[in-house]
């Protein structure tokens, strides 16, 4: 029974001697941990093993300090580690940056550009002349030529339709005519560009309508657009979409 | 292109952080200071070749070390020997902490009074004795904290190798101290000195 007992305690010592590094280390799971614990508790010699052990690894751990690497090394390792740095990335880094001012300026240059021609056409068409100058219509003529002839509505097609008065206009570099017409009693007022309104993107909102027409609202009120290659027309007036739009085609 | 660029940047920064771990390690890996500088500048130089093949923020000191050790050790076999001149403490002349904890009052429990027992100069000498193996296993899991599994992968060893080889570098070093408190013994014939003794395995059993 003794002899027994001392053998465990020997297997026990062994076991524990071969944790001890991992115990001192925090290597060890809870339950093997507590096993040394409970086991160096009772076992002197056990005991003392650890403290040796974690006295070694608390003197290199107080003990030693570390030096400061000489400057040398430090400016020699930062050399080589700043030498890769090419000119090149600098730039990169700044490439989203540059392409989003790009991007907002131009969207602002856009912007600009859109509210000028549209607002342009618009207060053109708000202020209509009631009559037409002699040189005006001279100017008129010259300008648009056999195109313009179709300005001028045929009566027999259009009875409800009155001339009343043109102006001629400049925008943007190209030649502009107003026309101002009486349709049932109700005022309306046709513009009209030389060449085609390409650069539709100016005219906002612009939703297309019929045809190849498109409509912009502006104070509640609609502003027909139809373009061909040689004239665009903008409409504008008393009467609804519909009316207007059948004003447009009747300018065709 | 710039995102690698930049990532190699951050692994740089990264890198250049454990400048100082790096040199001490190689000051206690090569013992003398020109050694220690070059392994230094070789492992930063190394790891720059390879700066691909690093993961931005994970363990980059255990990264650096593994390069450093691998140098050397590869050294080590091709040369095959080990300097026999040591230059303790050469590399730290200003030494002004000549005994740890010296003005520190802290409790005066029996393991800070046998630390106290030695100056850093000493076990400096005590930790260079020993063979690189010992020294540089004693180094990553005492002085830097690294676990057996950080250990294993550094050295490229079994988690086993690490852990036998450790317990086998402390009694190394727990001998070199025995001896060293048996010298001061013999001179001084006191007791006032003695501490790991008294633990002494041997002994115990």
């Amino acid at each position: 029974m003794i002899f027994q007992r001392q053998n465990r305690k020997t297997m026990d010592c062994k076991e524990v001697r071969r944790l001890i590094t991992l115990y001192v280390d925090g290597e060890l799971d809870v339950i093997e941990s507590r096993h040394v614990v409970e086991h160096v508790a009772r076992c002197e010699t056990c005991y003392f093993a650890v403290k040796s052990e974690r006295l070694v690894k608390r003197l290199l751990k107080k003990s030693i300090t570390y030096v400061e690497p000489p400057l040398s090394l430090i400016s020699s390792i930062n050399e080589l580690y700043e030498e890769k740095r090419s000119f090149l990335p600098i730039i990169m880094r700044f490439v989203p940056t540059i392409i989003l001012v790009l991007a907002i300026c131009l969207a602002l240059i856009y912007k600009i550009n859109e509210q000028r021609f549209d607002n342009k056409i618009f207060r053109n068409i708000k202020n209509p002349p009631l009559t037409a100058s002699i040189s005006d219509v001279n100017k008129f003529f010259s300008i648009f030529k056999n195109n313009s002839e179709r300005l001028f509505i045929d009566r027999n097609n259009s009875p409800n339709i009155r001339f009343v008065g043109l102006r001629y206009n400049k925008l943007e570099d190209r030649d502009a005519a107003h026309i101002f017409y009486n349709h049932k009693g109700r005022y309306i007022s046709v513009f009209a560009i030389s060449g085609s309104i390409n650069d539709k993107i100016y005219l906002t909102p612009l939703r297309p309508f019929k045809g190849d027409s498109y409509i912009i609202k502006r104070d509640g009120k609609s502003l027909l657009i139809l373009s061909n290659q040689d004239i665009s027309y903008a409409v504008t007036g008393d009467a609804d979409e519909n009316e207007l739009y059948e004003i447009l085609s009747s300018l065709r | 292109m710039m995102r690698i660029n930049k990532k190699r940047e951050i692994i740089k920064s990264e890198f250049l952080k454990y400048l100082k771990d790096v040199y001490n390690l190689s000051l206690y890996l090569t013992r003398n200071v020109e050694d220690a500088k070059d392994l230094t500048q070789d492992t930063f130089a190394r790891a720059l070749e390879y700066i691909d093949s690093y993961t931005p923020n994970t363990n980059a000191k255990a990264y650096l070390f593994r390069i450093a050790t691998t140098i050397f050790f590869n050294n080590q076999s091709r040369l095959n020997t080990e300097q026999n001149h040591l230059e303790f403490r050469a590399f730290n002349e200003d030494d002004g902490s000549e005994v740890i904890g010296r003005d520190l009052n802290l409790i005066e429990d029996e393991e800070e009074k046998f630390i106290r027992e030695y100056s850093s100069r000493e076990v400096e000498r005590l930790l260079l004795n020993l063979s690189f193996e010992h020294r540089t296993i004693l180094i990553l899991a005492d002085i830097e904290e690294f676990s057996y599994e950080e250990i294993s992968k550094i050295l490229n060893i079994p988690i086993g190798t690490v852990m036998s080889r450790l317990s086998r570098a402390r009694s190394a070093l727990k001998k070199e101290l025995l001896k060293r408190e048996e010298i001061i013994r013999r001179e001084t014939g006191g007791e006032n000195i003695i501490r790991l003794s008294k633990y002494d395995l041997s002994k115990a059993k």
